[in-house]
């Protein structure tokens, strides 16, 4: 029943969004402020045509390849940084700096070096989002249980299994907030990078030809199709991923059911 | 064997044990008890080898020693079962063995049913219980108890008292037995040892025998009525 009711105020607060932005645009004309309908027809043509489902597979491919490689060197840094004290005071500035480089400027140098068309936007990804997996995984590792080690130790384990068996499952709780973060990161970045490059192929250059044709309600369809990949790729994917590796956590949450 | 010769532990130059005589035959349990803070498990960390005591020598013949700490420490992503194997799984032990052992401890220790259950689906009773069932699956010649049943209610700690002297039995297992309870102490000691409050030294040393099964509550209360005299200055009021 709570359930039921939290759904409907949620359904309420998109809808009132909806009628606001509608009785906004009539103000204005259709070419500059579009209505969520013109957006939704624009959609469906863009849908249509099949442009939209390459573009998007493009751009996810990108994303999730950029977000991978910031997962896997972000966490496996942060994870020795969290076990050897001296790594960590060594890196560890060094990944502020990097987090203070501004994506666009990260995009620039990266078109110097890179395919515009491919590893580009890859590497920009990794970069910004390196950072907040990093922090997590140092963080996490740093606050793991010393008395479980301590069990471990008097219980013989070899090192691998204090890293399958203590750090790994304690550290996913505490990536999973910057992966979630990470993942939104990665996809704002991914269009950003791939408008700034000129791109043929993806979302940003689907963005970008919306522009140079004042499309607006093209503009506003690519958008909505962003936020709708997030949002699914979040509790479509993260979420029941979390569910699955974290079972023992289950238990804990509401309870009754 | 376990012999201790003249141990002293310090921590940052501060003095936490002195001048320790003690052995451990095996099958025995010593028990040793003391104010908080007396160093008693600075004694059990020097009995399971992980630090070496800053004066005096040690001389372990014991293969392989187990520990039960205070709190149960089990992982919490692990189910009750894989928490028992932990130490299989740390020497190797092939799947299927650990399975095995762990079902029979489970059902030994009266964890029927809760093989599958995470530690916090589990009571604080049954948590030391998969805790216990953890150390004795590697099949130690020497269980080493720190406080074990401390944190838990004191309906509980009898029963768990008993069990334990009763897993301590059918495997022969040596002891060394923490806490600051005189009672659980006579009740769970073959020899009982009493330190001064810090930095911990042997103020008496007696040996009691095994706890009775008939009449167990009489004979521990007469028992520590009657050492009072000698242990009271362990704990000074």
């Amino acid at each position: 029943m709570r359930r039921i009711r939290r759904r409907l105020w949620s359904l309420l607060g998109i809808a009132t969004a909806l009628v606001l932005w509608h009785l906004i645009a009539l103000q204005y004309p259709p070419w500059a402020v579009p209505t969520p309908l013109d957006v939704a027809r624009e959609l469906v043509r863009l849908g249509q045509t099949g442009a939209l489902w390459r573009a998007v597979a493009v751009t996810t491919g990108r994303t999730l390849a950029g977000f991978g490689i910031a997962v896997l060197l972000g966490g496996g840094a942060g994870l020795l940084s969290g076990l050897l004290p001296p790594l960590r005071q060594a890196l560890a500035p060094v990944v502020t700096a990097i987090q203070g480089v501004p994506p666009v400027a990260l995009i620039i140098v990266a078109l110097l070096w890179f395919d515009a068309n491919s590893s580009a936007p890859i590497f920009t990804i990794a970069v910004a989002v390196l950072p907040i997996i990093f922090a997590a995984a140092v963080e996490g590792a740093g606050a793991v249980d010393r008395n479980l080690i301590e069990m471990a130790t008097v219980f013989r384990a070899p090192r691998r299994m204090l890293v399958t068996e203590i750090y790994l499952p304690h550290l996913l709780g505490y990536l999973f907030p910057a992966l979630l973060s990470g993942l939104g990161l990665a996809w704002k970045v991914a269009l950003l990078a791939e408008l700034m490059a000129g791109s043929r192929t993806g979302m940003g250059a689907g963005l970008g030809t919306a522009r140079v044709n004042l499309n607006v309600a093209g503009m506003f369809a690519w958008i909505a199709v962003v936020v709708i990949l997030l949002l699914a790729m979040e509790n479509l994917l993260l979420r029941p991923l979390k569910r699955r590796l974290e079972p023992w956590r289950r238990g804990g949450e509401g309870g009754g059911g | 064997m376990l012999t201790l010769t003249g141990v002293g532990h310090d921590y940052a130059g501060v003095p936490a044990l002195t001048d320790i005589d003690l052995t451990l035959e095996p099958g025995q349990i010593l028990a040793v008890v003391g104010r908080s803070g007396c160093g008693k498990t600075t004694l059990l960390h020097i009995a399971a080898g992980l630090i070496t005591p800053t004066r005096g020598r040690v001389e372990n013949r014991f293969r392989r020693p187990a520990y039960v700490f205070q709190e149960p420490r089990l992982l919490p992503w692990r189910t009750a079962w894989q928490n028992i194997a932990f130490g299989l799984k740390a020497a190797g032990r092939p799947a299927a063995e650990q399975r095995r052992v762990a079902s029979a401890l489970m059902e030994r220790l009266g964890l029927e049913g809760a093989a599958d259950k995470y530690p916090h689906e589990l009571s604080g009773g049954m948590r030391q219980r998969v805790a216990l069932g953890r150390a004795l699956a590697i099949e130690p010649d020497l269980l080493l108890l720190d406080e074990p049943f401390a944190a838990l209610d004191p309906g509980l700690r009898a029963g768990m008292q008993r069990l334990v002297l009763d897993l301590l039995e059918e495997r022969r297992l040596a002891a060394l037995f923490v806490t600051h309870d005189l009672t659980e102490a006579v009740r769970m000691g073959d020899t009982l040892i009493a330190l001064s409050p810090a930095p911990g030294r042997i103020i008496a040393r007696l040996e009691l025998g095994r706890t009775p099964r008939t009449d167990a509550e009489t004979y521990v209360h007469r028992t520590v009525a009657a050492i009072w005299p000698r242990v009271s200055r362990a704990f000074p009021d």
